[in-house]
């Protein structure tokens, strides 16, 4: 259990920078997930911080002592990889015993610890096999308890279940978050799953081209996002989008006119004071649109172009009149079908406003 | 050149014509290699009277072992095979062990210069021994180790293409394995000994069978540097004194014999190493 601090963290390699400056506090015990698209060096910060990787500038601290310039044995941390990286020559047990014998602990605790970790993760029965008689759940249960045993006082995941099935990473997700919960330890943990982010994440971290875009708490995000980058990444499907501009500003809110809507009163609570005129991104979610009957709310009409019906919603792709294209997720099967016309409407209370540089305003 | 490669089995109802002349080009190859070696062997158990017949006899009437008693009166057989044991296992344990770690560093780190150096080092492996032998020789007399075992062991300790085969081996190891132990506290040593040679073995194996026998056949550099001093023989020079002990008269009995001798632990030492890369047990740990 510790501490992590990161200041102004920066990493290059010759002149390109890749982490580009990234503060964060992380608190005792945290569970924070670092998200991004492809490339934007979740892996590279997560590495800096394990000490597989020097970092160029900035500091790292851990539990309030300077930790750059240490190995990463001498850090308190423990990685797990996507690739698992077992030792494909040693038994599980001495997968598991591997860094507790180079450290010399005494014969005995290292048997405590595998049987206890092992026990923890349920497969004591696997101790005496090979990674290659392992299944990839098993594996990775192998990969975790290898971590366990050092004691770490922060654990890296670097995406863990993104070699799994649909089925076995939703149940090692959980089996992550119990263990969180019963280990009380501080975790770091990269993917690329949205899913993984907002159900693991005590604080999410979203990074892209090397820099932090917001960190928050998941619904915080989801509910809030800082910038248009964190609104079109965050939920799933995407945000849908319209370029507007500013038509009129009242006390609580601010009137946007857009090619595909209607003048809207978008209300807005920050203290930002925007003028008449200017260009802004106006977002709102696929499950934030309905199927609209009374013909009062504001909304727009378009052709449907497809439907995908995934049981107990579906999700329809308009086209409007003038090109823009529209996800919806309505509740049920329904009995739209493409070709349909339909009008979509929505509270405007969902809407997110966004400057012409993309950051929040309302 | 992974492990993971599985040859399909052979089905005889997909072999045509040319699988069967496949197959006879294979065993009439391994006739005309292995004849020499057979030949060898039958004759080093002749009477020295069948060894000069003509037309020659094939299978000895009396096989005798007279021919292999009269090695040992001839040159010291045993001191000759320890001289040999001792310069061939040294200089192929050295090899593996730069190799590795060469092939590691070629393979797993970055560093300024990496790829001309590895060129210039490629580069000697097209170099003919022989370009060497005086410059060599020059060196390793000013260094006073001639005549002796080490001076014929020591300039052999590393080469060129143990390095290339290892790195391209080491290339293949996953780069995670390698993270993986050093957030488990290994060094670097550590590394390349626990983590990164188990999952080599069959270029490993390759490797110290080729050194190996390279090593125990070699001629003449120990010649050159040994400079007659015929305590420190290898097995293989000492049988040119077989040949020529006794001029005039033909000793082929006695040649063979002491040749059969020689590669005698050559053929063990292949044997016991085939199964590594015949079925290569490496098994990935990483996903793949
Ligand atoms: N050795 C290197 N030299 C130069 N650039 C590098 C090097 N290693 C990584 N990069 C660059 O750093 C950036 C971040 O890489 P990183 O692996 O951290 O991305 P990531 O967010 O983990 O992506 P992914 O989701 O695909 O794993 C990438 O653009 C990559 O091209
Ligand atoms: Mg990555």
């Amino acid at each position: 259990m510790a501490t992590l601090n990161l200041s102004n963290a920066t990493k290059s390699y010759g002149d390109v920078d890749v982490i580009k400056g990234i503060d964060l506090d992380i608190a005792d015990g945290e569970f924070v997930v670092f998200v991004g698209p492809s490339g934007c060096g979740k892996s590279t910060l997560l590495r800096m911080i394990a000490g597989l990787e020097d970092i160029t500038a900035g500091e790292l601290k851990i539990d309030g002592e300077r930790c750059n310039e240490r190995a990463p044995k001498d850090r308190g941390i423990a990685m797990v990889f996507q690739s698992y990286a077992l030792y494909p020559h040693k038994s599980v047990y001495e997968n598991m015993a591997f860094g507790l014998r180079l450290a010399k602990r005494p014969k005995d605790e290292i048997d405590a610890k595998i049987r206890e970790a092992a026990g923890i993760l349920q497969m004591e029965h696997l101790l005496e096999r090979r990674p290659s008689q392992l299944s990839g759940g098993q594996r990775q249960r192998v990969a975790i308890g290898r971590a366990i045993v050092r004691n770490p006082k922060v654990f890296l995941f670097d995406e863990p279940l993104s070699n799994l099935d649909a089925a076995l990473r939703v149940s090692m997700r959980r089996e992550i978050a119990r263990l969180h919960g019963e280990l009380d330890a501080t975790m770091i943990y990269v993917t690329h799953d949205q899913v993984e982010a907002m159900t693991l994440a005590d604080r999410i971290v979203v990074l892209d081209g090397g820099v932090v875009q917001q960190v928050g708490r998941p619904m915080e995000l989801y509910n809030r996002p800082q910038n248009v980058f964190v609104a079109g990444f965050i939920g799933s499907p995407k945000m849908n989008f319209f370029q507007g501009e500013i038509t009129g500003t009242q006390a609580d809110s601010i009137t946007v006119t857009t090619p595909a809507t209607a003048a809207v009163a978008v209300p807005v609570t920050s203290n930002a004071t925007p003028e008449t005129g200017r260009a802004v991104t106006m977002g709102i979610r696929p499950e934030h649109l309905s199927v609209a009957d009374d013909g009062t709310a504001p909304g727009f009409t378009g052709t449907i172009v497809l439907v995908e019906r995934l049981g107990d919603e579906s999700l329809l792709e308009i086209a409007l009149s003038d090109g823009t294209e529209v996800i919806a997720k309505v509740a049920g099967g329904g009995s739209e079908a493409a070709g349909d016309t339909i009008r979509l409407t929505f509270d405007p209370a969902h809407l997110h406003l966004f400057d012409a540089d993309g950051e929040r305003i309302g | 050149m992974t492990g993971s490669t599985r040859r399909a089995p052979f089905r005889a109802n997909q072999a045509g014509l040319s699988h069967y002349a496949l197959i006879f080009a294979i065993i009439a190859i391994s006739i005309v290699a292995a004849f020499p070696l057979v030949w060898m062997v039958l004759s080093s158990f002749k009477t020295p009277a069948e060894s000069m017949q003509v037309p020659p006899v094939w299978i000895p009437k009396t096989p005798s072992l007279e021919a292999y008693s009269e090695v040992s009166g001839v040159i010291n057989a045993g001191r000759s095979f320890t001289n040999s044991a001792i310069i061939a296992t040294t200089t192929t344990l050295g090899i593996l062990i730069t190799s590795l770690m060469a092939g590691y560093a070629f393979a797993k780190y970055r560093f300024r210069g990496r790829n001309l150096v590895f060129a210039l080092l490629i580069s000697t492996m097209f170099l003919p021994p022989i370009v060497t032998l005086i410059p060599l020789y020059r060196m390793v007399n000013s260094m006073g180790l001639n005549a002796s075992l080490v001076g014929v062991i020591v300039p052999n300790l590393a080469n060129a293409f143990g390095i290339f085969l290892m790195r391209q081996f080491i290339a293949g190891v996953p780069d995670d394995l390698i993270d993986a132990a050093r957030v488990d506290g290994a060094s670097e040593l550590r590394i390349v000994f626990s983590v990164v040679a188990p999952a080599v073995v069959p270029a490993i194996a390759a490797l110290a069978l080729f050194a190996f026998v390279f090593h125990w056949n070699t001629y003449l550099w120990p010649l050159t540097i040994l400079q007659g001093n015929t305590d420190d023989y290898p097995i293989v020079l000492s049988l040119g004194r077989l040949l020529s002990y006794n001029r005039g008269a033909m000793n082929t009995g006695l040649v063979m014999a002491g040749a059969t001798l020689a590669v005698l632990p050559p053929l063990v030492l292949f044997v016991f190493l085939q199964r590594f890369f015949v079925d290569s047990i490496v098994s990935t740990g990483v996903k793949g």
